[in-house]
């Protein structure tokens, strides 16, 4: 067992090195979320529970991705050494089932990009003409490419805006999520570029060191918070 | 321009005018109150009576005058709201 573990680590491809990383963006979304959930709990503002909405959808996003990158090819090179006698089978329903996955985590991130964006306003439609401008960056190949690409502009949109919140208050933790938001558009957009090249490109290594930066930016402020457990209260009026 | 406040911010700031103004445990009168969080008389009865009703203030009778005072509850509330409008605020958000 310790040998298939350590093989399994040895061959890791980038593959399972991404589904890692999007394991970490879900344990950080859950961790968001069960803060902004006990806040909507606690103060019953609308903007706490777009927060738990937004990070419930994409935590599970997360999840789903990270799941469908690590664990079809962790079976699959565990067939590889015939401990189970079930591999063209597996790989015959993994396939299809990768592209299923991978379709529903993306619709969940989109949900979840799209409410957090909302959350915002729309501060920069008074203040600047940069933001409508991002939704020219959609491209179409595919209904996973679509549902990526809203994705990645509902992110520019809400870094952007974070952007702006910043530079109106100039606190540090607005910063952190800028940064981090900010991030992970980048790296999304690195990986798209990276898809020209096959295997393990420096393109790819990169995209996913801009992502792991982006996550740790977002933890940043979110560690100093701890889950509150206040009395639950309804004041809404 | 006058910056919009959402409810949550109106009622934390009536909470925090009636938590300011409580001078030697009297408590604060509405007339008081509507100055302080900057609202009109209909406004404030209305929101002052959901705060009574939900237990964030109790309400109290001196010398023939109502007069209002942060209940356990409402410092709770307060201290909560106070914690999660810097959480918000870190994704550029206000409650």
């Amino acid at each position: 067992m310790i040998i298939v573990l350590g093989s399994y680590f040895v061959f890791a491809e980038y593959k399972i090195i991404e589904g890692l990383l999007y394991l970490i963006g879900s344990f950080i979304g859950y961790r968001i979320l069960r803060i902004a959930r006990e806040g909507y709990r606690n103060t019953r503002s609308p903007t706490l529970l777009r927060l738990t909405i937004s990070f419930i959808a994409l935590t599970i996003g997360f999840f789903i991705t990270g799941f469908t990158y690590i664990f079809p090819r962790f079976l699959y090179l565990t067939f590889q050494y015939d401990i189970l006698q079930l591999r063209l089978e597996f790989l015959g329903i993994s396939i299809a089932l990768t592209s299923l996955f991978l379709i529903i985590a993306a619709s969940f991130e989109l949900f979840g990009y799209f409410v957090l964006a909302l959350g915002h306003g729309i501060k920069s439609y008074r203040k600047s003409l940069l933001a409508p401008a991002a939704f020219g960056f959609l491209t179409t190949i595919s209904v996973l490419s679509i549902l990526k690409s809203i994705s990645f502009v509902f992110l520019l949109y809400g870094s952007f805006e974070t952007l702006i919140s910043y530079l109106e208050s100039k606190k540090r933790p607005i910063l952190f999520m800028f940064l981090g938001f900010s991030s992970l558009a980048a790296g999304e957009f690195i990986r798209w570029m990276a898809l020209f090249y096959s295997g393990l490109s420096p393109l790819m290594i990169a995209s996913i060191l801009v992502k792991l930066i982006g996550f740790i930016m977002l933890y940043t402020p979110v560690s100093s918070f701890n889950t509150y457990k206040g009395e639950e209260n309804n004041v809404g009026i | 321009m006058s910056v919009y406040r959402t409810q949550v911010k109106i009622v934390a700031d009536v909470l925090t005018s009636i938590n300011d103004g409580n001078e030697g445990e009297s408590g604060l009168g509405i007339t008081r109150i509507i100055q302080k969080a900057n609202l009109s008389y209909a406004r404030a009865t209305k929101i002052i009576t959901r705060l009574v009703d939900s237990g964030l203030i109790e309400q109290v009778t001196i010398d023939n005058n109502q007069r209002y005072i942060l209940s356990h509850k409402g410092i709770e509330y307060l201290r909560s709201h106070s914690d999660f409008a810097d959480f918000a605020e870190s994704f550029g958000m206000k409650l």
